[in-house]
């Protein structure tokens, strides 16, 4: 057969199985990817509303969950917050408390922070600084000393852009959710 | 293996020896120094290194297979992209796979898992070896080539970790008297390690070499 043919025949035949066989791979695969990003979620939210035993979806556009204890009463409100870090994008889920007046929990979801330094960002001494923050004064951070006032927190050593990220992530997010009439 | 040696064919007397080049003689990051960049981006903890390796093994053996069973097929001026799509098919397979099963896993590697499509080594043996021989050698050959990769990124993910984080596959094995060398865990501490570790191998040929000559 002419040269050009047998070209063309070999790329259409390796593209044909290549597609075929990754759509069998695709089709098994993405269901379960679904559902890892739906435990995943689930898990921070269990994570930031203590006591929850379910939640659901009360505002669509802000994708804010509110969460319920066993007794069908609310235990907080929980969304995600996102902004720029020192490397990427830092993806935070905040946890707020039924009457809005502090955090109850923060947790982050996805960060690509410096291993070792900025990734302490994920570590619960630093995430558990922020619980009982109160939500009517914006979140500060200071440099190598415990925190002197309430809404203070302390930064990581060698991390501070990571730590200022994440506090300004925070602050922007909760002004954000305070202003939404509910 | 030792029906390897039993058997009088000199076909399968090949076998072990085309099976143990990618092991040492021309293992491909301490000898060969090839695929350096996920090498030096994944090792930062043991873990990430034997995920990495296992996900390559996968993509070069059963690439190798593929090539090597359809080597007649090919057509010369085109053979680089076909090797690529084919090899790319299975890297995506395996993408998928670890998103599904190990999603811990999977975020860890990050965009390196994709990248293992451009790994010089996959292409590097369906090139020089898997399209030019039978099924059965070119399955010794990434099978080689690919745990070679593997045991090779376990140590450097290792020493990494050990010395960066104080632990081994996540289990602490420094106790609280260590501070950890951050360093280790980024890039430079990549590079250093990996230098120590091909001078270490090379040193090790050398003397071996000089003690077959006496």
């Amino acid at each position: 057969m002419p040269h050009f043919i047998r070209v063309a025949g070999v790329l259409m035949g390796i593209g044909f199985f290549s597609a075929f066989f990754l759509s069998l791979m695709a089709d098994y695969a993405y269901p379960l990817i679904e559902k890892n990003r739906e435990a995943r979620l689930r898990k921070s939210i269990y994570t930031v509303l203590p006591e929850t035993k379910t939640y659901h979806l009360v505002n669509n556009e802000n994708n804010i969950y509110k969460g319920l204890n066993k007794d069908s009463i609310g235990t907080g409100y929980a969304f995600v917050a996102e902004g720029g870090g020192y490397q990427g994008i830092i993806k935070i889920m905040i946890g707020i408390d039924i009457l809005k007046k502090k955090i109850s929990g923060l947790k982050i979801l996805e960060n690509v922070e410096t291993p070792g330094l900025g990734s302490k960002i994920s570590s619960d001494k630093f995430q558990n600084q922020f619980i009982g923050k109160l939500l009517n004064k914006p979140i500060e951070y200071i440099l190598n000393k415990n925190p002197q006032a309430p809404f203070e927190i302390q930064a990581i050593t060698g991390a501070t852009i990571s730590t200022r990220a994440v506090v300004n992530i925070v602050n922007k997010r909760i002004q954000e959710v305070k202003s939404i009439p509910e | 293996m030792s029906e390897f040696i039993m058997k009088t064919s000199s076909n399968t007397l090949k076998k072990s020896s085309v099976f143990m080049r990618g092991i040492w003689k021309e293992n491909p990051v301490f000898r060969q120094l090839l695929g350096m960049c996920p090498t030096l981006a994944v090792t930062n903890s043991a873990e990430n290194g034997l995920s990495m390796g296992l996900a390559t093994l996968f993509a070069v053996v059963s690439s190798g297979l593929v090539i090597s069973a359809l080597r007649k097929v090919f057509v010369k001026e085109i053979r680089i992209v076909s090797y690529t799509v084919i090899i790319a098919t299975f890297v995506t397979i395996a993408d998928l796979f670890m998103a599904a099963k190990v999603p811990e896993i999977s975020k860890n590697l990050g965009p390196y898992i994709p990248l293992i499509v451009v790994n010089c080594l996959i292409l590097g043996r369906q090139e020089a070896f898997t399209s030019k021989n039978k099924i059965g050698l070119s399955l010794m050959d990434t099978l080689g080539f690919g745990l070679g990769f593997t045991w090779a990124l376990i140590v450097l993910g290792a020493v990494r970790e050990i010395l960066g984080s104080g632990t081994l596959f996540n289990f602490p094995v420094l106790g609280n008297w260590f501070e950890p060398w951050v360093i280790m865990v980024l890039p430079a501490g990549a590079f250093i390690t990996l230098g120590f570790l091909i001078a270490l191998v090379n040193y090790i040929t050398q003397s071996q070499a000089e003690a077959h000559c006496k």
